[in-house]
């Protein structure tokens, strides 16, 4: 929670700086005496505490403000070119810049390519040297680099974090990984192996009626009790939405449907705030003597779905 | 697969953004186009270099270098290359550490300083307050992904699908297969591995290609890798370090241990390296 209300406060900042920034512009325009051109300033500022507004009222979606930002920018640059031929043509930045940073990568490339032509109607434009155009596909291309990096970075994280996004247990391909090299290491050392199926009938319902926080809590529960229940090698997965896998390595069917009812048991005692006491099916799944690990896991995943449906 | 097409899709961009420097070149006085050349070499070298995997991230703060580039870029030429001072903002979107932040904002500011002499006061002004705002946003992308380092990172996996992890990693997958192997009876040691740095990485993935699915490969530092090896007696294990080792390329340095032997509570990352075994040269 709390990396999320740094980024949501500074960026209410920038709100502000930026209709700082708008209305001493309008004000220096007025200052100066160019009424003519005071029109779209003065408007965008209006626009831009709208914008602010929207920002810090939750419930909007976090584009919105965005693009009424990005828009006011185009505005108020457009109009600067139209009214004064005289505007150096490094203000040609400002809109491509904005864009990058508001938009999401591919809408920001768009709406450059998009707008590239429209610039060179202005006769403030028109009339710079060739080194301009040069100028903006260069700065487009340097500025679309950063956020090629940011998704690098974030399907890297995806590629290698073992762990789910909501909750702290594996993802699935982690998850069936460590279950086949516990498989692999059963089968060599000789031992059993056993898997219980969990499946969380509340959770979808949570979702639907109370929201992520409810989900995450249920998540929450369920995974801080299984981990502080089982043993530090136990594995626990997420294979689905609703549904986890408890990989027990060196354990018979006895010792499995031991930790089934020890797992039912204590989990039936917890009791959140929005969906009330929580409600698990468990099943064990255990090998058949030399089977094949694909037909296993097709038997898991069935498994889990009859849960899902009992 | 996807991963894959984003990476090619950023080295396109690179190579685009190259050929769009080279196409400054003629016509630019001698100063201005040997930093173009410098600044094409490192967007050619970075489409080079770059790959899908922790091998490079951790370590040398590297986005110095572009933003030297971009200083010197402005500075050869600051009527022509005006325009780029608006990168600024892209430098500062990239996730770095907190002093090169500073290091960027100066070097904008110094920048800043040399486009002023063709401008008026108000106009200037109103330069500077615009990128101050355009950077605050740039910040604030930035600070969405740096969770990155921290926490996370000790848990990562080095290579996307190769069982290859951080050595953190191994301080805690001691402490959990000591209890373990105990308790199922088994034998399991741990192999210390000394490489010349140029062959960690291609050793990791030998290694992580010769020992089972279960046994995880570990890179210590620069130059040291390690594997926790299972097996069901001492002399088995004996037998498979001999097959490893006679796979691994000559002069590495090998040293092992049994895991019973080793007192998890008191370790550190730097003390693993230097643990007292016996060590055997490896010359084969």
């Amino acid at each position: 929670m709390t990396e999320n209300r740094t980024p949501k406060r500074l960026m209410t900042l920038a709100y502000g700086v930026s209709i700082a920034l708008m209305a001493s512009y309008a004000m220096w325009l007025y200052a100066m005496g160019e009424y003519r051109d005071l029109l779209i300033p003065s408007f965008t500022t209006l626009l831009l505490i709208a914008a602010l507004l929207m920002h810090i009222g939750q419930g909007l979606g976090a584009e919105l403000p965005r693009i009424i930002l990005l828009c006011c920018t185009y505005a108020v640059v457009l109009g600067a070119f139209y009214y004064n031929p005289g505007v150096p043509p490094i203000w040609l930045g400002l809109p491509i810049t904005a864009a990058f940073l508001l938009l999401p990568l591919w809408a920001a490339v768009l709406v450059n390519l998009a707008m590239g032509p429209v610039w060179w109607l202005f006769p403030a434009i028109a009339s710079a040297p060739p080194t301009v155009l040069l100028g903006y596909v260069t700065l487009t291309l340097l500025l679309a680099l950063p956020r090629w990096e940011h998704a690098r970075r974030r399907a890297l994280l995806r590629a290698t974090d073992p762990n789910d996004s909501d909750c702290s247990a594996y993802h699935i391909d982690t998850l069936k990984e460590r279950l086949n090299s516990e498989y692999q290491r059963a089968a060599m050392l000789n031992q059993p192996l056993a898997v219980l199926v969990l499946h969380l009938p509340q959770l979808d319902m949570a979702q639907e009626q109370f929201g992520p926080r409810a989900q995450s809590a249920l998540l929450a529960a369920l995974c801080n009790e299984v981990n502080s229940r089982c043993r530090d090698h136990d594995v626990l997965g997420r294979a689905d939405n609703a549904t986890f896998w408890l990989v027990l390595p060196d354990t018979s069917e006895s010792g499995a449907l031991l930790v089934r009812e020890r797992l039912q048991r204590v989990l039936s005692q917890c009791v959140l705030v929005e969906t009330g006491q929580l409600e698990v099916r468990i099943t064990a799944c255990m090998p058949y003597r030399a089977e094949n690990f694909e037909r296993y896991l097709k038997r898991l995943e069935a498994r889990g779905s009859a849960l899902a449906n009992a | 697969m996807q991963s894959k097409y984003k990476i090619r899709l950023l080295r396109a961009n690179l190579l685009a953004a190259a050929v769009a420097l080279a196409l400054w070149i003629p016509n630019s006085p001698t100063g201005a186009a040997v930093v173009l050349w410098l600044a094409i070499g490192w967007l050619l070298a970075t489409a080079l270099v770059l790959d899908f995997s922790h091998r490079r991230s951790r370590g040398l703060p590297w986005q110095v270098v572009p933003s030297l580039l971009l200083v010197g870029l402005i500075a050869a030429d600051p009527e022509r290359h005006a325009m780029l001072i608006w990168a600024w903002a892209a430098m500062l979107m990239l996730p770095q550490k907190r002093w090169v932040t500073v290091f960027n904002l100066c070097g904008a500011l110094v920048s800043l300083v040399m486009i002023a002499l063709m401008m008026n006061g108000p106009a200037f002004i109103l330069l500077l307050s615009s990128l101050l705002v355009l950077g605050l946003f740039a910040l604030i992308r930035a600070q969405l992904l740096i969770d990155i380092n921290g926490s996370i990172r000790q848990r990562l996996r080095l290579i996307p699908g190769l069982n290859l992890w951080p050595g953190e990693q191994l301080l805690r997958d001691i402490t959990r297969d000591q209890t373990r192997c105990e308790r199922e009876g088994i034998h399991a040691e741990v192999l210390i591995l000394h490489v010349k740095r140029h062959q960690l990485w291609p050793t990791a993935k030998k290694l992580c290609e010769l020992t089972y699915i279960f046994e995880n490969v570990y890179r210590l530092d620069g130059t040291a890798l390690a594997t926790l090896i299972l097996s069901r007696s001492p002399s088995e294990a004996a037998q498979r370090r001999s097959l490893l080792l006679a796979d691994m390329p000559t002069n590495t340095i090998s040293k092992h241990l049994a895991l019973i032997d080793i007192k998890p509570a008191t370790l550190t990352m730097p003390e693993i390296c230097k643990l007292p075994v016996d060590k055997e040269k490896n010359t084969t």
